[in-house]
């Protein structure tokens, strides 16, 4: 766990949880794109953006964590990651800042959780909890 | 080492199938017209595959091309009769050429071509000789020697000898003959022995045949008297030597240089490869020009920024147009000038076929010619090699069911031998491949009568299909029209295998035939697949874009005018029924409020088939770069890529193929 430790995280809300994704899987965030959707693809799919140039898929992070979609207000951001060697992003509420966790601990784990395996670890800021997220299982699962 | 070489893998390849490109063509020709010039052309191709062979380490094929160019030297020394026994052992061999290439590039394991370099051999041996003398071979000193030699008047020969097998002592003996040889000729330029070192081989063995090469000034009976006879000498042979030739191989050859030892392992090799392009100098050098052009314009536009800030920035703006508008032409024709760096004559696919119609028609039993015209149409690379398969496909059908055996042709007051026809050119803004044979055509009843009878149609459905119709019936899945599984046609897989690869080409296949008179096969193709006419349409407040390849039509109907067909909607074109969707039913898309009275709809055609799809707006047609859409998605079918519109938005580009079969 000390590796995690020492990495920075972006800080994101989605619904009522906040959440986090390692810097170093983040391209860039960029406000909300218009974004062009797709027949015929899975629910939490929103379509395609023009990511200067390059066509990139966009996912409800919302959807993909479970839960339903809300309006997107001036907050909402696209958080481009780097997955399987492409850009995928992902639309959450909004981006709190670039922090890093004074102690992250081991993700929990049985008592039949719905979100198993989505984390990487709990991040601890002071008394606060904020999951780090496993893209391979959040995108790939 | 290994790695430096890597470097040229991809160029050696390159070359590689050029060069047997070549030998297959000059094959072709050969078996119908012997002439000495191809043989020296198959000779070069084999001689040039050997040598890079060789430095790239892949000793398989220096082995089996050394021994083609032997028999090749044999034949341009011998002048036999080509026999079609010879052409046919070329032919096999240039067979395992290709496997061993394929293996190569696939980095699997090399197929065992020994069997084959051993009958090459012993396909020399059966005819004479019965040992094979190499021409000796000079090292670049020994050519210069030799040259000051011939220069002086002195003439060239190679004195080849052949010991007793039960002569003791081999290497002395060869010692002392090659000192008599010089005091009885004069200078000795070289001394080559018949058998190549190898390990463990007896080297006292390897004395027992040799040639050397003397420059003398006495004549060749002269010296053979003189040389006389020796015990231990089995024969001796004098011959004049021709410096000319040994040259060009000497410079190849080189056989005093080591051996090239290592083979790097097969799946070593089969890394990195990288599909290289071979691009007209002319051509990068136009591009480069392009290139200077607009960096010119780049320079006027920043002057003119830098004068818009110091003045009035009004001033500017008719001088900024005019840049614009200028780079904008330099744009295209540099967009133009890329896409021709992609495009390649179609006769790098059309120049397999004339060896696939022997061969099929050898195994047929059937006469049959291919006439080719029009090989210079230049098509995109990419596009080239994915028409190999379905024009393949066609072919073959062609030889197999459409000419007749020469018995049947002759009765039928037909020419015995049956032609096949490919010709390729270009019409507005596609490719057009045209497959015509003089076969006894397609019989639409019988195929109608097929596919019934293999549940591909209803009894119903086969009431009301037309001529026409019923032919297309072909492309179905599992449909095959020998009544026996054959081995040239296969099993009924080609002609589906056809339509989907067309497909996906955005390509268009039509069929005329007229039984007892043949049958033709019309292929349209998009020049490229990387940009493309795409026709823009609105449909629930989407832009949608459909390849203009595909789109047959633009009509304007009333509502009325949609009829209901077998409980499906259609509509009368040009006398034809052709079903109608709402796009925006067939892509899920919400019901949007329409005001205009009448329907736009498009009529989308893909291979052979047809539908009319209702748009909400027609908006135009223009340019589009297609861009792929990610592997994250997943497959989807529906959709052949995407776009960027000039207002920064995604397109989606919608499959022609998908539309009109689903």
């Amino acid at each position: 766990m000390s590796t995690l430790q020492k990495e920075q995280y972006i800080e994101l809300a989605v619904g009522p949880e906040t959440c986090a994704i390692r810097i170093e899987e983040v391209h860039e965030i960029i406000k909300m794109l218009s974004i062009t959707d797709i027949p015929f693809s899975r629910n939490e799919v929103k379509g395609v953006v023009n990511l200067r140039g390059k066509v990139v898929c966009v996912m409800s992070l919302r959807n993909l964590l479970g839960m339903s979609d809300e309006a997107y207000t001036r907050a909402t951001r696209i958080v481009v990651v780097r997955f399987r060697e492409e850009f995928v992003g992902l639309i959450v509420d909004k981006v709190n800042k670039v922090t890093t966790y004074g102690e992250v601990h081991p993700p929990s784990s049985g008592q039949g959780r719905s979100r198993e395996g989505v984390f990487l670890g709990i991040g601890q800021r002071e008394d606060q909890l904020i999951g780090i997220l496993k893209l391979e299982e959040v995108l790939g699962g | 080492m290994m790695m430096e070489l890597s470097a040229y893998r991809d160029i050696f390849i390159e070359e590689l199938n050029d060069q047997l490109e070549r030998i297959d063509q000059s094959l072709l020709v050969l078996e119908h017209t012997p002439s000495p010039e191809l043989i020296q052309t198959i000779f070069r191709a084999a001689h040039t595959i050997k040598g890079s062979s060789s430095t790239m380490g892949f000793k398989e094929m220096s082995d089996l091309t050394h021994e083609v160019e032997y028999i090749l030297d044999w034949v341009r020394e011998k002048k036999p009769e080509i026999s079609s026994q010879l052409i046919d052992t070329l032919f096999r061999a240039l067979d395992v050429m290709k496997l061993l290439r394929t293996e190569y590039i696939s980095g699997s394991n090399y197929t065992d071509c020994s069997s084959m370099v051993s009958e090459i051999k012993s396909l020399i041996s059966m005819r004479s000789e019965p040992e094979r003398s190499m021409p000796p071979v000079l090292n670049a000193s020994e050519m210069l020697q030799a040259e000051e030699a011939a220069g002086s008047g002195q003439h060239l020969l190679a004195v080849s000898v052949n010991l007793m097998e039960d002569c003791l002592m081999k290497a002395a003996r060869h010692f002392i003959l090659v000192q008599r040889i010089e005091e009885v000729c004069g200078t000795v330029i070289a001394v080559s022995l018949h058998k190549a070192a190898a390990p463990g081989a007896d080297e006292d063995e390897r004395h027992g045949q040799f040639t050397v090469v003397v420059a003398t000034l006495k004549e060749r009976q002269q010296i053979q008297d003189q040389l006389g006879v020796d015990s231990d000498v089995k024969s001796m042979h004098i011959a004049p030597f021709e410096l000319k030739w040994s040259r060009t191989d000497s410079l190849v050859h080189a056989p005093e240089a080591p051996v090239q030892q290592g083979n790097p392992k097969p799946d070593e090799r089969g890394k990195g490869s990288h599909p290289t392009v071979r691009v007209n100098v002319e051509r990068l050098d136009h591009l480069m020009n392009l290139v200077g052009e607009l960096l010119i314009e780049q320079t006027s536009l920043a002057d003119l920024s830098a004068a818009g800030q110091r003045s009035d920035p009004g001033r500017v703006l008719p001088d900024i147009g005019s840049v614009s508008d200028h780079m904008g032409s330099i744009i295209k024709e540099l967009q133009e000038g890329v896409m021709k760096t992609r495009m390649l004559p179609i006769d790098q696919l059309f120049s397999r076929f004339p060896r696939l119609v022997r061969d099929l028609a050898q195994k047929l039993g059937k006469d049959i010619e291919l006439v080719i015209q029009g090989g210079e149409t230049e098509l995109d690379r990419m596009i080239i090699e994915e028409l190999s398969d379905p024009l393949i496909h066609l072919i073959r059908n062609s030889a197999d069911h459409g000419i007749e055996s020469p018995e049947v042709r002759e009765a039928g007051g037909k020419a015995a031998k049956g032609r096949i026809t490919l010709t390729s050119f270009h019409e507005e803004n596609h490719v057009v491949i045209r497959l015509e044979d003089d076969g006894q055509g397609i019989d639409a009843g019988k195929i109608k009568a097929l596919a019934l009878g293999k549940g591909i149609i209803s009894e119903e459905q086969a009431s009301y299909l037309s001529t026409q119709e019923a032919v297309h019936l072909i492309f179905e899945p599992g449909f095959s029209t020998a009544s026996e599984v054959s081995e040239v046609s296969g099993r009924g897989v080609g002609m589906d295998i056809v339509r989907s690869q067309i497909g996906r080409l955005n390509g268009i296949v039509d069929i005329q035939t007229e039984p007892g008179q043949g049958t033709v096969f019309t292929i349209r193709l998009p020049l490229t697949l990387a940009i493309i006419k795409g026709l823009l349409v609105k449909v629930s407040g989407r832009v949608l874009i459909l390849p203009m390849y595909n789109v047959a039509e633009i009509v304007r109907i009333a509502p009325e005018e949609i009829q209901i067909v077998q409980g499906e909607q259609a509509i009368l074109n040009h006398g034809r029924i052709v079903p109608l969707s709402w796009l925006r039913d067939k892509l899920h898309y919400p019901r949007a409020e329409r005001s205009s009275k009448t329907i736009p709809l498009v009529i989308v055609r893909s291979v052979d088939k047809i539908a009319a799809f209702a748009v909400d707006e027609i908006i135009g047609n223009q340019e589009v770069v297609i861009k792929s859409l990610g592997a994250y998605l997943g497959t989807m079918n529906h959709l052949s890529g995407a776009t960027i519109l000039g207002n920064g938005r995604v397109a989606l580009i919608l499959d022609a193929a998908y539309l009109v079969s689903h």
